[in-house]
């Protein structure tokens, strides 16, 4: 139990020692270790050679583009930022003395300041009316547009809440609309399918990717499963499909799944994606492979561009047949 | 920092944005009770975390709009992103801060707020992951 801790604490001095991160006596002591344990001095040696090329890799730029348009926009959100928190405390002020008395205010600051108060009641009075009567009339366009996803467009969505799991979604018909519900609520649902399938932007797609990988898992149907397959399979931007991706391997394993890992494995053009698939697949599924599709993936991989996926190959066919050696 | 942390140039984008936002929301707060960089970094590090937490897109993206360094071997610039993209949010940030930014155990401890022992057990578990990862790679 000693000797394990001691291995535990060399192998985590060692690791440290890459990021330049030891006392003197933790280098000697490490140092002394390494001149009696070939294990330890094989281990030092892969460390070194992944630090070198992580070393070697050159260093991330921001591009000046995105730097100029960040700093654009930070800029706007400042003035922003300052002219509201500004203006709001120039009128609680203003209020503050008119209701107190303090302060000396002049014959036009106390009108303005009345005038002001005079408007606030007002629009609070017209904001209780018009937001219930606005609330109903867009529950009724929603729903009518819902019953017809064509006229659909433009999805987006706001905040989805945390604590009690709904999602607000609006979208476009003839006029803006918004529905609000969990992903139990059939609308709700086929808005993100929508999205999930919408060829309008990729920040949209993975926006309901990410909506859904906080719902839970139960809600995660056959429906929804079948268009992250599509996704995963089709998407055309590499983010949507991996993400789409990592959300099947977490649903139950299936043959549907299985397929869409094979079809990937054999089509993306993504190495980092193909090898994902490839990983998953080496997980096993227990379900046969049809042999004519095993003839081709084994073709596929063996003539892969990617040395990893060339070297796994052999594994992952055999991994695949085994089902049917059991049999 | 933010581009290290999120290999991405969205997220990139609205981390820098919110941590210049929350700067000038706390500074008339700020008491100099400690060195100015190491409060700015804190507050980097918990958009950091708290945008990767929130917005889960960001450790799994191989979007488009991905960074990506010229390197001799564009497949293993690629595995090296797909590796540091699999460590946890605070194995990265651990690692950026150590590996990209230079700080020290103890800065890095400060920043992220927690126990110096912790700071190594990150930086541990990051380099180990990423060695496991990047094995076949390598060879």
């Amino acid at each position: 139990m000693n000797d394990f801790s001691n291995d535990d604490k060399l192998r985590e001095l060692l690791h440290l020692d890459m990021f330049n991160a030891l006392s003197h006596e933790e280098k000697q002591t490490l140092e002394r270790a390494l001149e009696s344990s070939d294990s330890l001095r094989q281990e030092a040696a892969e460390l070194k050679r992944l630090f070198e090329r992580l070393d070697a890799q050159p260093d991330i730029e921001p591009p000046q583009a995105l730097l100029i348009d960040a700093r654009a926009e930070l800029r706007a959100r400042l003035r922003l930022e300052q002219s509201r928190t500004s203006f709001s405390e120039r009128v609680v002020s203003m209020l503050e003395r008119l209701s107190t008395g303090e302060g000396n205010l002049s014959a036009f600051q106390f009108a303005l300041g009345a005038v002001l108060l005079f408007l606030m009641g007002g629009l609070a009075g017209y904001g209780v009316f018009f937001f219930s009567f606005a609330a109903s009339q867009n529950e009724l366009v929603a729903n009518s547009a819902l019953n017809d996803l064509s006229q659909v467009a433009n999805i987006r969505f706001i905040e989805p809440s945390a604590s009690d799991s709904t999602i607000e979604v609006s979208f476009d018909v003839v006029t803006p609309a918004a529905v609000n519900g969990t992903l139990s609520d059939k609308r709700v649902k086929s808005l993100l399918i929508r999205a999930l399938g919408s060829g309008e932007n990729p920040g949209l797609r993975l926006q309901a990717l990410n909506i859904l990988q906080q719902s839970p898992s139960a809600t995660l149907d056959g429906d929804i499963q079948a268009a992250l397959i599509r996704a995963a399979k089709f998407d055309a931007n590499a983010g949507v499909r991996k993400t789409a991706l990592l959300m099947l391997l977490q649903c139950k394993r299936t043959s549907d799944i299985q397929l869409a890992l094979i079809h990937i494995l054999m089509n993306d053009n993504n190495a980092g994606i193909r090898i994902s698939a490839m990983n998953a697949l080496a997980g096993g599924f227990g379900v046969s492979v049809d042999n004519t599709l095993l003839g081709d993936l084994r073709k596929r991989l063996e003539s892969d561009d990617n040395k990893y996926i060339r070297v796994r190959a052999g594994a992952l066919i055999d991994e695949l047949e085994q089902p049917k050696s059991q049999n | 920092m933010a581009l290290h942390f999120s290999h991405n140039a969205d997220d990139a984008k609205d981390i820098y944005q919110e941590i210049f936002m929350r700067v000038f929301r706390a500074l008339p707060k700020f008491e100099f009770k400690s060195e100015f960089s190491t409060w700015l970094y804190r507050i980097a590090t918990n958009v950091c975390l708290s945008h990767s937490t929130t917005a889960s897109k960001s450790p799994e993206l191989f979007d488009e709009t991905v960074i990506e360094p010229r390197t001799p071997s564009p497949e293993l610039g690629l595995y090296v992103q797909d590796a540091l993209a699999a460590l946890s949010p605070n194995q990265k940030m651990a690692f950026v801060l150590k590996h990209h930014e230079g700080y020290e155990i103890k800065e890095i401890a400060v920043i992220m707020e927690c126990a110096e022992g912790t700071v190594k057990r990150h930086l541990f578990n990051a380099a180990e992951r990423l060695r496991r990862v990047l094995k076949d790679a390598l060879t």
